[in-house]
């Protein structure tokens, strides 16, 4: 019974590949979580790093509160399925399940058998104890070795394709047993399949992989109804999810969707609200996805749905008895085997009569469409829209979106006109929400324990080195809102609440602090400018609140074996605390003095100090309720957030002091987050 | 028609397969007589009466006078060769298995620098002819006082060591043997909380029973057979000689006298082989891995 937490995990072998890329992901006590993706995807090299079966490249895996990376899997306290069950051969099935309790040396002979009897009881293996292996068919194997699991009472249980060898039947049989076993033992398991039927029936959480990155982490539902790319939403579910190029405009309340050989279907704007507008211009192609199971076939949802009808001919019927699959054409020069992209695959009741070539009409469900696009093939209308595209006029120092306005900041001075703004769902600050925030905000969030620089590393300084300073003197403060407006909707979705406004008629959406209540009316708002940027006319991007600079661990012999050790941030060394150098060492070994890494930073985690890195101010930005100085750092630019009492202005020289408990490290030449 | 036809096609088959077993099965029957004929007149000549059978090619009478000579000769005491070679083989066989297993094991299953060369060395030094190495290895042993005029015992540890020593560098048969054995039950085996030791000794060792045998079964016909080593460092102590050194050293003295002796003693010398070969058999033909995992 334990929690997980993976924290940039990777695994990158000799020849610079990565078998797994970045993986980061909590994993709460008595989850289920399923690894799923085709092969080759990283899955199963994740949970062999779990296991301890194979080394952690760079990143921190805790199993509790304890970071496990170089513990041994027999330390870990978790047990193991094997997709070939790896049973011991020559022991019969009571001493392969009494193997591991024996060895711990702890147990009474008794108390072994005990437990034996008592897993072998649950899993119905009972009359089989005194057999070896040999003599068990494939699923009394599979389940002896869920016995050998279970009587170690493991706080994790791992499982790697379980069931991959079992035929169908047995399959489906103990993919149930599985889900059992996992509400009674209440533990924490974690399994790997590429069967996505097994995924979605047994996962309380899915974890979608492809090519050592993860796709998508959800529920399964969640998954299935929002997939987050194009990759997700074709490999869950069979048959798979139609995918059209399309072109989509907005024609009054209506979108009107075009395909490839110019067929139109309309649907109403509100069943798209969460699409990003810039893709609504009727010549960006994306990428259309319905499921076979909303394309309907009968005359009452089609006479209901006459402006997505689509009028095709039967070209493959897949009798499956519970229901047919059909194949339709949309392009009538084409042939329906070949998936040329205007291939229709529909799911119809099995007792309605087709024939081949037979011309049908079907209907899209409109609220069921899924947009990707084109080219990066991320979903263009995620559940929580990250950025919202609003018209604004600028008159006098005020913007107005569509009456709603807003006091523009000094560094959005611009002049009178009408302009475009891209508002991040998460510019939105409501009063009294994240005040005196503790985690500096900003992408990423690094929080790692800050620790003192003990004094046997200071017997000897660096010359010019410094000690880092604590985390919290880069404490800051959240402006909250003053502007009342009125809430449409409160959406909950997993841990945020998204709320819905309406500035004009055109949607709004901000992600709200989760204790926000589902009937809020209205709230009192402000936008966090800094995050906003401005086209047409004039063009202001927003304020880079991700701050890269190069660096370099430096080591200095204060004795025999004594050293110290820094980090060398252009030019200026600042002590390592012990996390960051374990981290180093960890990641590079004895390489960690030779590689290039780069150090990433939002604005809060950097202050003007008394000694740092020497940056020239190039300018200040002034937000109105918080300004920030863009210096120089060599040909580099640094954005700082300005505390009180700050008083400079551009052309200042002034030194930087890094907040090393917040701060990001990647080794530049293999792109690997060690921090 | 059609039914005659094929009739005729399986008929012509029937014949073809006919021809080539009987063909295959005389060739075998040939081969095997022409191998055996020496044996059963080796054996046949063990047995000749006291007056001899030398440049006969059956002897006139039968007795066991040859064994009892070739046990109660006082110039050549072949008891305490046989002695001397079933202790050396013994041991041998115990140091040789170990040192061959643990290696096939650990080039086998760990991953480690150097892992490669190791092995391509191994090979390249496997291919050049013991004998090669066996001036040297009689003078680093004289200059360890264990070779040239010293007690018969220390002669026999430094047999020892140099038939075991380089056991190791016959890793690859046991290694490929190894390297069919799923990883994950090492794996699993490692999960469940075996230290490497116990790994390699409570999992894999039992499951090896074959290649133990066979390897156990080599280790022993080497020592047990070889003559260049044991004739070059045990020098002209009789009492130090394995049966090879011993046999040949009698026959060459005196083939007159010592025909029928030796051909006895060529017969006792292949006693322990046979039985040791039929008590392991068993093993080699036992497939015990079925039901680890599945295949």
């Amino acid at each position: 019974m334990a929690s997980l937490s993976l924290k940039h995990i990777y695994k990158v072998y000799d020849g610079g590949v990565k078998a797994v890329n970045d993986f980061c992901m909590e994993i709460e006590d008595k989850e289920f979580i399923v690894f799923v993706g085709p092969s080759g995807c990283g899955k199963s090299t994740t949970l062999r790093m779990i296991a301890g079966l194979e080394e952690i490249t760079a990143g921190e895996l805790m199993i509790g509160d304890e970071v496990v990376n170089d513990v041994e899997p027999k330390d870990r306290n978790i047990a193991m399925v094997f997709q070939n069950y790896a049973l011991y051969p020559h022991m019969t099935v009571r001493e392969n399940m009494a193997f591991a309790l024996r060895l711990r040396k702890d147990l009474s002979e008794e108390e072994i058998m005990a437990r034996v009897d008592e897993a072998a009881k649950k899993l119905d293996i009972a009359q089989f104890l005194d057999r070896k292996p040999r003599a068990l068919s494939g699923g009394q194997r599979q389940r002896v070795s869920l016995g050998r699991a279970i009587v170690r009472s493991p706080k994790v249980f791992l499982l790697d394709e379980p069931l991959s060898n079992l035929d169908a039947k047995l399959r489906a049989q103990m993919r149930t047993e599985i889900s059992k076993l996992h509400k009674q033992l209440a533990t924490t398991f974690i399994y790997v399949t590429h069967d996505q039927v097994e995924a979605m029936t047994m996962g309380t959480r899915i974890v979608v992989m492809k090519l050592g990155v993860v796709q998508q982490i959800d529920t399964p539902k969640n998954l299935y109804d929002y997939p987050g790319n194009k990759f997700v939403a074709g490999f869950i579910g069979t048959p798979q999810m139609n995918f059209f190029d399309a072109t989509l405009r907005k024609v009054g309340d209506e979108v009107e969707i075009t395909f490839a050989n110019d067929r139109k279907v309309l649907v109403p704007a509100e069943c798209l609200v969460k699409a990003q507008s810039k893709y609504f211009d009727g010549e960006t192609v994306v990428t259309l996805g319905i499921r076979p199971e909303d394309v309907h076939y009968d005359d009452e949802f089609v006479a209901a749905h006459p402006k997505t009808a689509l009028d095709t001919s039967v070209g493959i019927i897949e009798a499956l008895g519970s229901e047919s699959i059909v194949y339709c054409e949309l392009d009538p020069n084409s042939d329906s085997i070949s998936d040329s992209g205007t291939r229709l695959v529909l799911k119809v009741d099995p007792r309605i009569q087709l024939s081949v070539d037979q011309p049908i009409k079907v209907a899209l469900d409109p609220t069921r469409i899924h947009l990707f696009d084109h080219d990066t093939e991320v979903s263009i209308m995620p559940r929580v829209p990250a950025v919202n595209l609003l018209q604004g006029k600028v008159k006098g120092g005020k913007v107005d979106f569509g009456g709603i306005k807003f006091d523009l900041p000094k560094a959005l001075a611009l002049s009178d006109g009408e302009y475009q703004f891209a508002i991040p769902s998460d510019a939105f600050r409501f009063d009294g929400q994240g005040a005196n925030e503790e985690i500096a905000e900003g992408d990423p969030k690094h929080t790692v324990p800050f620790d003192e620089v003990p004094e046997k590393y200071r017997k000897k300084a660096f010359v010019g080195a410094i000690c880092p300073l604590p985390h919290s003197e880069f404490a800051h403060e959240v402006p909250g809102g003053a502007l009342s407006v009125e809430v449409k909707g409160v959406e909950t979705i997993g841990k945020t609440k998204l709320l819905r406004f309406d500035f004009g008629g055109a949607p709004v959406f901000a992600i709200g602090n989760q204790d926000f209540r589902d009937d809020l009316k209205k709230i009192n708002t402000d936008i966090d400018w800094k995050k906003v940027s401005v086209a047409g006319g004039e063009e202001l991007p927003a304020l880079n609140l991700f701050n890269v600079l190069s660096a370099k661990m430096d080591k200095e012999r204060t004795g025999k074996k004594d050293f110290n050790f820094g980090i060398n941030v252009e030019g200026k060394i600042f002590y390592c605390t012990e996390y960051v150098q374990q981290k180093l060492f960890n990641a590079a070994g004895r390489k960690a003095f030779d590689i290039r890494l780069d150090v990433d930073f939002d604005p809060y985690s950097v202050k003007l100090a008394e000694d740092g890195i020497s940056a020239v101010i190039d300018s200040i930005v002034d937000y109105g309720a918080e300004s920030f100085a863009v210096c120089k750092v060599g040909d580099k630019i640094v954005n700082v957030y300005l505390r009180e009492g700050d008083n400079v202005s551009a052309g200042d020289s002034v030194f930087l002091a890094l907040d090393v408990s917040a701060v990001g490290i990647v080794e530049a030449d293999r792109g690997i987050r060690i921090i | 028609m059609s039914q005659l036809v094929s009739t005729k096609k399986t008929s012509s088959i029937k014949r073809k397969k006919a021809i080539s077993k009987t063909t295959a099965y005389t060739a075998l029957t040939v081969l095997s007589i022409i191998w055996i004929i020496p044996l059963i007149w080796m054996i046949i000549q063990s047995f000749a009466g006291p007056e001899g059978s030398k440049g006969k090619l059956f002897p006139t009478s039968f007795s066991f006078h040859w064994y009892a000579e070739l046990f109660t000769n006082e110039t050549y005491p072949f008891w305490r060769w046989f002695l001397n070679t079933l202790v050396i083989a013994l041991i041998c066989l115990v140091l040789s298995t170990f040192f061959t297993i643990a290696m096939a094991y650990v080039m086998s299953r760990y991953r480690f620098k150097g892992r490669k060369k190791l092995q391509s060395l191994g090979m390249i030094l496997g291919m050049f002819p013991g004998f090669m190495s066996m001036a040297a290895i009689y003078y680093i042993f004289k200059s360890l006082g264990m070779a040239g005029d010293v007690a018969w015992w220390k002669m026999l540890i430094a047999l020892i060591l140099v038939y075991s020593g380089s056991a190791g560098l016959n890793y690859y048969v046991s290694k490929g043997f190894f390297d069919t054995v799923s990883k994950s039950l090492d794996e699993a085996a490692r999960i469940d909380g075996a230290t490497n030791s116990q790994v390699f000794f409570k999992v894999i060792l039992p499951l090896s029973k074959p290649i133990i045998v066979y390897t156990a079964l080599m280790s022993f016909l080497g020592p047990w057979g070889d003559f260049i080593f044991s004739s070059y460092l045990l020098g002209n102590e009789t009492a130090a000689w394995t049966v090879a050194v011993g046999l040949y050293r009698m026959i060459t003295k005196d083939p007159e006298l010592y025909y029928n002796t030796f051909m006895a003693g060529a017969v006792i010398v292949a006693v322990p082989i046979t039985a040791l070969f039929l008590g392991l058999q068993r093993f080699f033909v036992e497939g015990i891995t079925g039901g680890a995992v599945k295949g």
